[in-house]
Parts: structure tokens; sequence; C-alpha cells
């Protein structure tokens, strides 16, 4: 019962899902839906019909069935992080020219990388409180991990999958298309733009017909309740990004402007990050799954647990990042403060919006720092990498 | 940005050197000015004089007529039923069955509610009565009540029956109004603060009551203990989790008093006097202040309107300040006989406050929004805003981040904080190798000490038995003492060992507990300034004063454990509960069962943060002074 308290108690945390990823919500439309109504003509529930089939049936079976799907999907996604981990370290192990002369390293091992992401409270609180951006999770990390074992096509569909899930992970499919390309490219020796335009086309594809095939089944609607209402931030119930409370505060007539800057501010990285790491593509996929955490229209701590889940395969960073100290507090203090000031503002209604949007901001600047500092940590890497002779030099970034 | 840069990596920049350099010596200056801020806000500097926000409440401006004949022979009527409900099974059941009865007859919609609860979680069950009578506005629709509450007995355990005698009264004069536009709910418990939450609890959707009302906007508790007069009134405004009523509500009922002539001051605490010097007035704001302090650290304060302000009810409690050599009050305390005020103009004047206070409430066109939310009180209409008394919290999370900062560059051998370019390679490798030999077992050390907070909080609830009584309890917070005892000797003794020694640095275990004080205290501190100061007065001040120099001799060390035994929370439980014994209020329960009591029934946050910050904190102190 206690336990049951804690899940229900948590669902209903704004930090923890959000009007995408919501339980409770999922829960209506597969109630919508088993009579026979479309459940996106309510306005209440706007995840993927993919979702809805796996819980119609889940509906059928006690509830400690749902349960098992959760923990199964958060320890698949703890395997395919050791495994991405294990072949990660397989492959520096082969290519001797990716270290620095001199350096100690200690590889975390992929047992390890997989106990921090499982017992990180955040993913701990966001599988309690059900929500739905673990299977998102889940399809990011599988095609992750099947574009660097280079099985392209299944990366493509995992991505489609994902993108499907949650619109954002979309832009993973440059990273992608960058595995494929340098698979590709190890039989031929050079990289291919064809290569790229070909898995960006094989993507359109099924997205497409992902989309598509929903799309007939559902109607318009279902486009409106889903894509569109993640790309215009239609549900202002707040949450831990940045767009509800700006677009509250704005005039209407300004809102299609200020959308189109915001969602461009969030998917517009993909290509630049993924050319600046074309050498690295697995830690360009790791920025933007940072990127989308921090900038996506409906972020929630779930999508923080991700990233900060992948970040212990790029452990040889580590000792390069200047400003963790930094970050590690904002984050702490992000995190904490929501809470907080939500129980200020919504319980006791002696706060108000600007207190959450506070600790909202701090939340966003701390990772928005730890993405800053990975970058530079990673540059001033390859730089040693590649320029053994500026070792022992320091670099001043003006 | 370049002042927080976590270590060894880069050149460093010369905002970044300085602060290096002065980092060690910042923290002790900014948590003395912390110190110095908390100590400035009893004189006038912060204070600023009280107004009213909502214009619309109109403070007296209206004629009082309360105090007629037939008002004052309607408060008669509760000992009149008192005499006739003699056959009834119980003294709460005898008590309610005439309150039922004189509501009814003034021509309240009336209801009984029985209900029960455990004063200590799982175990046993105290039952008790509420009655409540609702006085329908003829000007609106019942979407909007106001509340009066008072429970059958006072704070210090008298009976509370002039208080419901004054009740009835207005009842009657209310009755005889028309110009409601709210309902007027009169509520009667027998059950103290857990009779009014659970009548709240059952208002709010809990079920189990069907005499209803709506919205309530305001709650004034009454407790006025046998007496032939008062000397004034004891306004108390403090909820459980920090939470305050409205600036505004406090403002108008302390004008209303005064204008009535029965002042209601904060606490019962007369001003000193305007020609009295200044270390008169600020030992007097001080007092005051203090007394607000605990109050709201510890969630407990006199009177009945607490519940109220977690369901969003602004409340407060008016008490009646009895005169030591009051006649009724000295034949109370010796035969428990509490006759009707002989003299009716006392309790005219507090009904006229009560009436006026109403009459200002019904004219609320919203809910209290305007005034101050945050705020603490240095002296009947003054008060002090939340962005005057802040920064003392600031500034002692600032000390703490300092500290901290100097701490996480300081860990680690003296070679590897040069600043020559030519063996960055080396240093960074040892730095790196250094990280990944002692985070681990700093953390874990952090995770070890947790689990057995997290054993102490869920203990109690999980084998309610334990904390049965006091003497039990008792043994409880002893037993998980010395458990804590024996686990800081293991830790901090297993590192002395010289193979393992260079697996821990007591730099960075301090470093990182720190930060975590730091989080706790800040957050804390915009929802319960009280709380966070106490918090911090009885762990960040102790962790900031740990081990401050850097050789530990054996006398250091010793000084050092006994400041943090002094402050360990076994030691503060028992000197709060010599302190708190003498104050006027309930205390015969130990301070441990209290919170968790509180924790359990009303959701306060002292006990968890006793449980999972207050004591491995300290332990992880004495473990960071016994270190190598």
């Amino acid at each position: 019962m206690f336990p049951d308290l804690v899940a229900h108690y948590l669902s209903g945390r704004v930090e923890l899902s959000t009007p995408v990823t919501s339980y409770r919500r999922l829960i209506e439309g597969v109630h919508l839906s088993r009579h026979n109504t479309s459940p996106y003509d309510g306005g209440l529930f706007h995840q993927s019909p993919l979702l809805l089939i796996l819980f119609r049936a889940l509906h059928l079976l006690p509830d400690l069935f749902t349960n098992i799907v959760y923990v199964a999907v958060d320890a698949a996604i703890a395997l395919a992080l050791a495994r991405l981990a294990a072949v990660k370290a397989e492959k520096s192990k082969a290519n001797s020219g990716g270290r620095v002369p001199g350096e100690i390293r200690f590889v975390c091992t992929p047992s390890a990388i997989a106990t921090m992401y499982l017992f990180n409270p955040l993913t701990v609180a966001t599988t309690l409180a059900k929500s739905t951006i673990v299977f998102s999770h889940l399809a990011i990390v599988s095609a992750l991990y099947s574009g660097i074992v280079g099985l392209t096509n299944q990366a493509i569909v995992f991505t489609a999958v994902a993108a499907h899930l949650s619109l954002y992970p979309a832009v993973l499919i440059a990273p992608i298309a960058l595995m494929a390309a340098v698979s590709q490219s190890k039989a031929q020796h050079r990289l291919l733009v064809g290569d790229i335009g070909l898995t960006l086309a094989k993507f359109a594809l099924v997205a497409g017909a992902l989309h598509f095939l929903f799309a007939a089944v559902f109607g318009t609607q279902y486009f409106m309740a889903t894509v569109d209402f993640t790309l215009r931030a239609a549900d202002l119930q707040p949450n831990v990004g940045l767009f509800w409370y700006f677009f509250i505060e704005i005039f209407d007539e300004f809102r299609p402007f200020f959308f189109v800057v915001f969602q461009l501010t969030a998917l517009a990285f993909a290509v630049p990050v993924s050319w600046r790491f074309r050498d690295d593509p697995l830690f360009a996929g790791t920025m933007l799954v940072g990127i989308i955490s921090a900038l996506k229209s409906y972020p929630s701590w779930g999508d923080l647990s991700l990233f900060l889940g992948l970040l212990p395969l790029f452990e040889e960073l580590a000792k390069y990042l200047q400003y963790s100290f930094l970050s590690a507090n904002l984050l702490m203090y992000g995190v904490g403060l929501a809470p907080v000031f939500w129980h200020l503002w919504i319980e006791l209604g002696t706060g108000n919006a600007n207190f959450f949007y506070a600790a909202t901001l701090v939340y966003v600047f701390g990772q928005i720092t730890l993405l800053f500092d990975l970058g530079g940590a990673k540059l001033r890497r390859e730089l040693d990498i590649h320029h053994p002779e500026t070792r022992t030099r320091t670099v001043i970034q003006e | 940005m370049a002042l927080v840069l976590s270590g060894q990596g880069e050149k460093a920049s010369p905002v970044l050197k300085l602060a290096r350099k002065y980092s060690a010596y910042l923290a002790y200056p900014l948590l003395f000015a912390s110190i110095v801020w908390l100590l400035l806000l009893p004189f006038q500097t912060f204070t600023r004089k009280g107004y009213f926000s909502e214009n619309a409440m109109m403070p007296n401006q209206v004629y009082t007529v309360f105090g007629s004949e037939e008002h004052i022979s309607a408060m008669s009527l509760i000992d009149t039923e008192l005499a006739l409900q003699s056959t009834a099974k119980d003294e709460g059941e005898r008590q309610a069955g005439a309150v039922y009865r004189a509501f009814d007859s003034l021509g309240l919609d009336s209801e009984i509610q029985r209900f029960a609860y455990s004063e200590v979680p799982g175990v046993g069950s105290t039952s008790g009565v509420n009655v409540h009578g609702v006085l329908r506005a003829g000007r609106s629709d019942s979407v909007e009540a106001l509340l009066i509450a008072a429970s059958w007995t006072t704070s210090s355990n008298a009976t509370n029956i002039n208080a419901i005698r004054l009740m009835a009264g207005l009842a009657k004069y209310a009755s005889e109004q028309v110009y409601w536009a709210k309902d007027i709910i009169f509520l009667v418990t027998d059950g103290g603060e857990h009779g009014v939450e659970t009548w709240l609890k059952s208002y709010h959707g809990g079920g189990g009551l069907y005499v209803r009302s709506g919205i309530i906007q305001a709650a004034v508790c009454l407790e006025l203990p046998p007496a032939k007069s008062y000397a004034g009134m004891g306004l108390f405004f403090e909820g459980k989790s920090g939470q305050l009523p409205n600036l505004d509500l406090v403002n108008i009922v302390q004008y209303i008093s005064r204008v009535e002539r029965i002042p209601a001051y904060l606490h019962g605490m007369v001003d000193a006097p305007r020609s009295s010097t200044w270390l008169e007035k600020y030992k007097r704001s001080a007092q005051l202040l203090l007394r607000q302090v605990s109050s709201l650290a510890i969630g407990k304060s006199v009177g009945v309107h607490a519940p109220f302000l977690r369901y969003r009810i602004d409340a407060l409690t008016l008490s009646g300040i009895v005169r030591p050599t009051d006649p009724i009050s000295l034949e109370y305390l010796s035969t428990g006989a509490a006759p009707v005020m002989p003299t009716p103009f006392t309790i005219r004047s507090i009904g006229r406050t009560v009436e006026s206070t109403l009459r200002s409430l019904n004219n609320l066109l919203e809910h209290f929004h305007q005034s101050f939310f945050f705020y603490i009180l240095p002296a009947n209409e003054k008060y002090i805003s939340i962005g005057d008394y802040i920064p003392a919290a600031g500034l002692m999370v600032a000390s703490l981040l300092f500290q901290a900062m100097h701490l996480w560059w300081m860990q680690g051998s003296d070679d590897m904080r040069s600043d020559n370019p030519e063996t960055r390679i080396d240093r960074i490798n040892a730095y790196y190798a250094f990280l990944r030999r002692t985070l681990p077992n700093t953390i874990g050390i952090i995770a070890r000490v947790h689990l057995l907070g997290v054993i102490l909080l869920i203990a109690p609830i999980a084998v309610p038995y334990a904390v049965l009584t006091n003497t039990t309890s008792t043994a409880y917070v002893f037993t998980m003492a010395l458990a804590s005892v024996s686990m800081v000797l293991h830790i901090s003794d297993t590192y002395w060992i010289e193979s393992v020694r260079r697996m821990v640095d007591w730099k960075q275990l301090k470093a990182v507990v720190e930060l975590y004080v730091a989080v706790v205290v800040g957050c804390l501190s915009v929802m319960n300034f009280s709380l966070a100061v106490v918090l911090f007065g009885v762990t960040g001040l102790p962790l900031v004063l740990t081990r401050v120099w850097t050789s530990a001799t054996k006398i250091h060390r010793i000084a050092n454990v006994c400041m943090l035994l002094l402050a360990s929370p076994v030691c503060t439980l028992v000197l709060s509960r010599a302190a708190l014994g003498l104050s006027p209020l309930d205390f015969t329960s130990s301070p441990f069962r209290m919170f968790l009591g509180d924790f359990y029934h009303f959701g306060s946050l002292a006990y968890p943060l006793v449980c999972l910050v207050y004591w491995p904190v300290n332990l992880l102190c004495m473990i960071v002074a016994l270190m190598p």
C-alpha cells in the first residue's frame, strides 16, 4: 500500500509527468479507445498509438504486469547502456590513436554504468511515476546501440519509434546517419554523403509510414493531438522547461513566431553538434539528448536521468570538466527547489508562478552549463590527442 | 563563472586565483555576517509599520452591536443545556449534545461528527466529538464561509467554556443580522488540533459531513480560560510547516481589538513602553521573535488554528490573558468550577472584536492575496518582510558554499595545485586518480550514515510500539544513538589503517556534506525560514566549525567531538524538552514523539529533517573530526 501511495503521489508531480508522458492521461486514453471513441478527440490524450496498443493489452492483465513492464523497460535501458559501454571500450582498445599519451584511464565497467542509471533517484522517481518517457528512452538507447554496432536499419527504425513517441529524438538521426556512414566508409575508405542521404531518406520513410498509418486510423485529430500539440506547446501546464511561463506571458499574436524560435533553439543543434563531433557520433548523440532534455517543450526530470545515464560512457572526459562544481550545484538546487516552490505556489497559495519558474531556470541553467562543459572537455581532449605538443600548454578561450 | 572552476584542469584566471586565495577565510566572515544580520532583526532597522493592503476590508468602519441582553442570555444557553444532558454516556457526548442543542435552538444547521484518531501512529485510538453549526447567509448561496472555532480545552489544559459561551452569543447576534454575504460556521471540538484536522478533512471531501457550506475564507479560533476579566488577548498565528496567515488578517485583528479596548498582543506580549531604553526594546523584540521562531520551527503553537492553514484557510487564535490574581481563575484551579463571567464588559469587548472582524472578512471580495505571506513580527503592528530577513539565510548558505569550494580545491596533495603548464598532464592524472580513489568512498560513507537515518525514520512507523510511551521512545532514541556512535567509531577507525588511509580525504567528505547541507538549508529557507535557521544552527554551524585546524591534534579532535556531541540530536532533544517545559505549551510528551505525531497527522517537516539531515550530518561531522 505504501509504494502505491508514493507512486500515486509521484505520478501527479509536474516535475515527473507532463501532458505528453502522464500515465493518468494514458489510462484515460486507453479507457476511451476501449469504448470505441477516438482518444484524440477530447484534447486530453497526447501520446503515441503504440503506447495505446501496448497498454490496451496490459489493461487486460492485473496491475502487477504494468509494474513489471516498467521495471523491465528500466532494466532494458540499463542493459543497453552497459552494452554501449562495452562496445565503446572495445573500440577504444582497438583504436590506440584515440588516447592522450601519458594519461591514466579508469574505464567505468558496464555494470557500474547500468547501476548508476538504475540508482539515480530521478530514474527511480520517473519509473515510480510511470512516466511513459521511459519507452522513448528505451528506443533512444536501442537506436544508439544498434547504430554503433553497425545495424543501421535497426537503428533507423528505433529512432523513428523514439521520434514517434516523443518527437524530439528525431534529431538523433543525424548522429545515427554519421554512424552508418562511418561503418560504410570503413569498407570504402571514405565518408559518403550518399550514405547520409540514404539514412535520412530511410528514416523519413519509416517515420512517415508510422505517422501516416496512424493518421489513417485516427484521422487528422491524431496529428493535432500529438505532433502539433508538442510543437506548439499547446498545454501550458507548468513543467521544468522554459516554454510554459514564456507562452503564458506573451500576447497571442506573437505566439507563432516564438514557438518557431523556441523549437528551432531545441532542434537546430542537431546538425552543428553532429558535424563538430563527427569523429564520435555517440558523443554527438549524448550531447543531443542533453540538449533535448534542457530545451524541449514538455521536459521532465526523466529526460535528465537519461542524459546523466549516458554521461559515464565518456568517463575519459571527467578529468577535463571544469565547471562540474557549478553544474552539480545548480542541478541539485534546481531539483530541490522545484517541489518547494510548487508547494508554496499551488498547495499553500503563498507563492506565485515566478517562484517555480525561478527553480526551472536554475535547473535548465545547470543542464546548459553541463553541456557546455562537456563539449569543451571533448574539444580539449581532441586537441591533446591530435596535437600532443600542446599538452603542456594552456588554452585560453576568449 | 571561473569562480567555481572545479579543480586542477586548466590555467586559472586572475579572478579564480583571487577567489582561491581568499575563499579559505571567506566562510567565517560570511557566517559572522549572517549571525549579525539575525541579531540586527530585533532592532528597529528592518522593521516597517503594518498597514492594510486589502482596502475592501475597512476594519472598524462599522457600528458594533454585540452585547445586548439577548446575546448575553444566549451565552448562558450552553450552561442550561449542559445541565440537561446528564444522561449522556461520557463527558464528550454530554458537551457535544449540549452544544448541538444550543446551536439548534439558535437556528443554525448543526451536525455532530464522531471521530477517532491515534495519538501514536498506528496504536490505539482516542475518540472525540465535533459539533458544528452553519448560519446561512441571507445574501448569498453558500459558496463562501467564515469560521469561528474553539476547542473544549485550552492549550494550558483549562476548560474553554467561556469561548463556547461566547460562540453561542455570537451565533445569536449573527442570526439577527441581514448583511452576511458569507455563511458563518461555528465549530466546537473536544479533540484540539486533531479534531479540527479531522473535521477539515471531512469537510474537504473526506466524507462523513452532511451539513456543509462553501469555501472557507478565514477562521478565527478562540481560547478563553476561566477568569473574571482579561488583561488583554494573545494573538497566535504560527502554522505547522512554517505556514502563516496573510499579514492583513493579523493586522486587522490587531487594529480592531485595539479600538475595542481589549488589545490582542502578539503572543500575549506587550511592547516595551516608548520611554524605555533601546536595550529594553531590543530584548522585548528579541523575545517575541524567538517565540515565533521556536513556534514555527517546532510547529507547536497556542490554539487550534494551525490545521486551517494547511487547507489554505487564513486563521489565527485569540487567547484571553488571565491576570495571576484573578479570583475566578484561582477558584477554577482549586475547585474546577468555571462560572459565567460576572462582568460582561470584557467578554463584550472580545465579542465585538470578533463581530467587527467578521464584518471586515464579510467584505472580502476574493481570497486574501494582497499583503505578505512571508514575514516575522518583531513588535505589535510592525513587520519584517521576507526581503529583509532572507539574506541572513543566503549568507549562511554562502558561507557553507565558500568553505566547500575551498576544501574541494584543497583536497589531495599539494603538488596537484601548481600552476606550471609543464606538469599539466601529470597533475591532471594525479588529481583524477585521486578523485577516482576517494569519491566513491566519500559517497559510500554518506550513504551508509543516511541508511541509519532512514531506519530511524521508518522504524517507529513500521513498529509503532517502539514509541508507545515516553519511556520506550527515550529507549528507542538512545538505542539509535548508541548504534550511531558505534557506526561513527567503526567508519572513522577503518580509515586509520595505513593501507586504506589514502582512500579517503576528510576535506572532500566535509566539502560534499557542506554542499548537501547548503542545498537543504537553502531550499528550506524559502518555505520555513525559522526551521532553516534552527537547522543551520544545529547542523551547519557545527559543520563549518568542524576541524578548522589543518593539523588536528588529539586535543583539537576531543574539543571538536565535544562540540558535536553538544550539538547532537539527542542533546538538543533533551535540552529543548527542558526549555519548552517552562513555556505554557503542553509538553508532557517527548519532542521526538511530538515530531513524529506532527509528521504523521499534519505532514510537518521537523521529523524527517531530524532523521534524514540533522542526525546523519551530525554523525558525518564526527567522522570528519575523527578521520585521519
